[in-house]
């Protein structure tokens, strides 16, 4: 029981959007996609959906290829950027839709929702604001019957209290029902502390993949004078630096060395999830980091 | 309950130190039943593994227990307990930094001594 | 059927046979409105105009071979709705071949409902003569005097004809939405012209002026054959034998189908 994404590669126009990915999605777990804008987020979810086929390599839903496959792709729910609904319909019609197309829809949760955040279900799709569009499909998203479910740019539009409110109930939801969610958001600390699992996408390949709390625990704030924070730090995996004056703080990825002592003028802290994605994709910009 | 989510300890850890500092201070009274993995999750926006991690933290050290498909209750004699722990970790948490600083700050033995008799005299 | 077969089969039904309504509605509108919004403006009346001829003059089986043309080319925003929804490709396919077969099937149905039910009579004619003014003209007698009999061989026909324009409109609408916007505008002009020009191409083979070596005799008789010419006896119109058009648009259908299940598999969803 699983999501295995099996050497994805993904080439547009001869040009290299995701190459050889390799990452499995396990049941019941909170997950943080991240990455910067163009590093191919949605590329990836797009794939992992069928919405489009990649050029090499293989989606998997608990073993079976989610390639033309309608049971598969029936345990998924992408909730998307772009809207592939009708501007005409309703949203009160789409629910029902919804709801033949994946066999069942919890309608009772669904209207509760649309009561708390304030979502007309008389209103046509196509008149609903970017923040409406956004709650009208995190309330699919939450109400359909799927093991599954990813949510790309979620909270688009909200202001904050819709924010606040959504996140209470992705974990009431999720506790009621566990389930897998897949959360892609550049609003990495709002979720920092709501996901289990981190992806960090960039530079077409997964460059951290692991439990937040693993991560966190290797990555460093390593400040103080810049010659004693260098001396310290040399031979780490340093990941990007910051200067104050003559205070030099520098981020460090990976494993400190234990026999090395500890100056009494550096100060090692941890780094938080957001600045441990910034000095990560910083890093990568040099090599190239393409827009589309 | 509140958390320092940019302090460099990790949250289930964070959660643990909170429920006990609430046991501690009797804000969560002996017997009665503390916030659900899921209120306090939904409140602070943390994932419920993390919760849950962090409350497994004080079933092991016999500060609250489960009871089936109630929720989680501080135990008889728990604040007891913490005041024991904490008596324990003074010495550590608390000592070795005053005695630290003070060196740097080249005041005696004596001096402390009497900063301390101060302390008590004045609060 | 699988439920989500069933599901979406259903969806495209009511939604084709919906939409498809309303198109013939404001057609309807467009024909017959206008006109008479034009006599009430400027008092001008038109001679012999009248709702009655109109209507019969109206060319509604041609009319609906193009709406199932036209309505089954439409394919990028169902496979929007579909694959949001966790429908396959392929179920996406065959739910519109169900789809097509129905909605031909109700096509044909009021058609001739509309044509011996209501224009034959009110122009004073007989099922037969009806019969020999539609497109069955060359097979109206194939299966003798009954009339009834051939009646029903030509809905049988026709509703063969719809579903291979149906399948076509498919086929075409679903190449196209393999492409991006400018590369379809450019492919919704060429095709047509390299229509005419095959159109041309057949006309000029078939042509008694076409010079000889290019008159393959093979071809033509080839054509014959597709359209149940006589092989024996004289080739009067109503003996023509209507199994071999019929059996060529079956095949003609299953190339489409094909086709198409080919260019369904290729659908993806565009930036």
């Amino acid at each position: 029981m699983s999501i295995q994404i099996q050497a994805i590669q993904q080439v547009f126009h001869k040009h290299v959007v995701l190459d050889n990915l390799n990452l499995t999605i396990e049941p019941n777990k909170i997950y943080g996609l991240l990455g910067r804008n163009g590093a191919g987020k949605s590329t990836l979810l797009n794939i992992i959906s069928n919405r489009i086929q990649p050029t090499s390599g293989r989606v998997e839903i608990d073993g079976e290829s989610v390639h033309d496959n309608d049971r598969a792709l029936g345990k998924l729910f992408l909730m998307s950027e772009v809207d592939l609904y009708s501007e005409r319909s309703k949203v009160a019609q789409l629910f029902k839709l919804t709801a033949q197309f994946y066999g069942d829809f919890d309608f009772d949760y669904a209207a509760r929702l649309a009561k708390a955040f304030g979502l007309d279900t008389n209103a046509r799709f196509g008149k609903l604001s970017t923040g409406y569009r956004s709650i009208f499909k995190l309330i699919l998203a939450l109400c359909v019957p799927v093991n599954y479910v990813f949510l790309d740019e979620p909270v688009l539009g909200l202001d904050a209290n819709h924010r606040d409110l959504f996140y209470q109930e992705l974990i009431e939801t999720y506790s009621e029902r566990p389930r897998t969610f897949v959360i892609s958001t550049h609003l990495i600390e709002e979720i920092a502390n709501l996901i289990e699992h981190v992806f960090v996408l960039d530079n077409h390949h997964i460059v951290v993949n692991g439990e937040v709390s693993d991560i966190l625990a290797k990555a460093y704030l390593i400040s103080g004078p810049q010659t004693d924070v260098q001396q310290y730090t040399d031979g780490l995996n340093v990941i990007g630096e910051d200067h104050l004056g003559s205070i030099t703080a520098e981020y460090v990825y990976g494993a400190l060395d234990n026999n090395r002592p500890i100056p009494d003028t550096v100060q090692i802290e941890h780094l938080d999830l957001q600045k441990l994605f910034v000095s990560l994709t910083n890093t990568k910009e040099a090599s190239g980091n393409h827009e589309h | 309950m509140q958390f320092n989510f940019n302090s460099t300890e990790p949250i289930y850890r964070q959660v643990a130190d909170q429920i006990e500092e609430a046991i501690f201070t009797r804000t969560f009274a002996e017997g009665e039943q503390i916030p659900s993995t899921t209120e306090v999750s939904k409140e602070f926006h943390i994932n419920p593994a993390t919760v849950l991690k962090g409350m497994n933290i004080l079933v092991d050290a016999q500060l609250i227990e489960k009871r089936r498909g109630v929720g989680m209750f501080v135990i008889a004699g728990a604040q007891a307990r913490v005041v024991e722990k904490r008596r324990n970790q003074f010495y550590d948490d608390y000592v070795k930094k005053l005695v630290s600083e003070a060196r740097k700050l080249h005041l005696t033995q004596a001096e402390l001594s009497s900063l301390i008799e101060r302390g008590f005299s004045e609060q | 059927m699988n439920t989500k077969l069933n599901v979406t089969t259903r969806y495209l039904l009511t939604d084709q046979l919906k939409t498809m309504g309303q198109s013939f509605l404001w057609l309807l509108a467009v024909f017959f409105g206008l006109p008479f919004i034009y006599r009430i403006l400027t008092g001008f009346r038109f001679e012999n105009y009248s709702i009655v001829s109109a209507l019969n003059n109206l060319g509604l089986g041609i009319m609906f071979a193009l709406f199932m043309f036209v309505f089954q080319s439409l394919t990028y925003d169902y496979f929007k709705l579909f694959i949001q929804n966790g429908i396959s490709r392929t179920t996406y396919w065959l739910s519109r071949i169900y789809a097509i077969i129905i909605i031909s099937f109700i096509g044909e149905l009021l058609c001739a409902l509309y044509s011996y039910g209501f224009s034959a009579p009110t122009r004073g004619m007989t099922t037969h003569q009806m019969l020999d003014q539609t497109a069955y003209m060359l097979y109206a007698d194939w299966l003798g005097s009954n009339v009834w009999l051939n009646l029903l061989a030509s809905m049988f026909f026709m509703w063969i004809f719809y579903i291979g324009c149906g399948l076509l409109g498919m086929a075409v609408g679903s190449l196209l939405a393999l492409f991006n916007k400018h590369t379809q505008r450019i492919l919704i002009m060429v095709i047509p012209i390299l229509g005419v020009f095959a159109l041309g191409m057949l006309i000029s083979l078939t042509s008694p002026n076409t010079p000889k070596f290019m008159q393959s005799s093979g071809f033509e008789n080839f054509l014959k054959f597709m359209i149940g010419y006589p092989l024996h006896g004289q080739a009067l119109s109503g003996n023509f034998n209507p199994i071999m058009p019929i059996v060529s648009m079956i095949v003609g259908c299953g190339i489409t189908g094909g086709l198409s299940l080919i260019f369904y598999k290729r659908l993806h969803l565009k930036n």
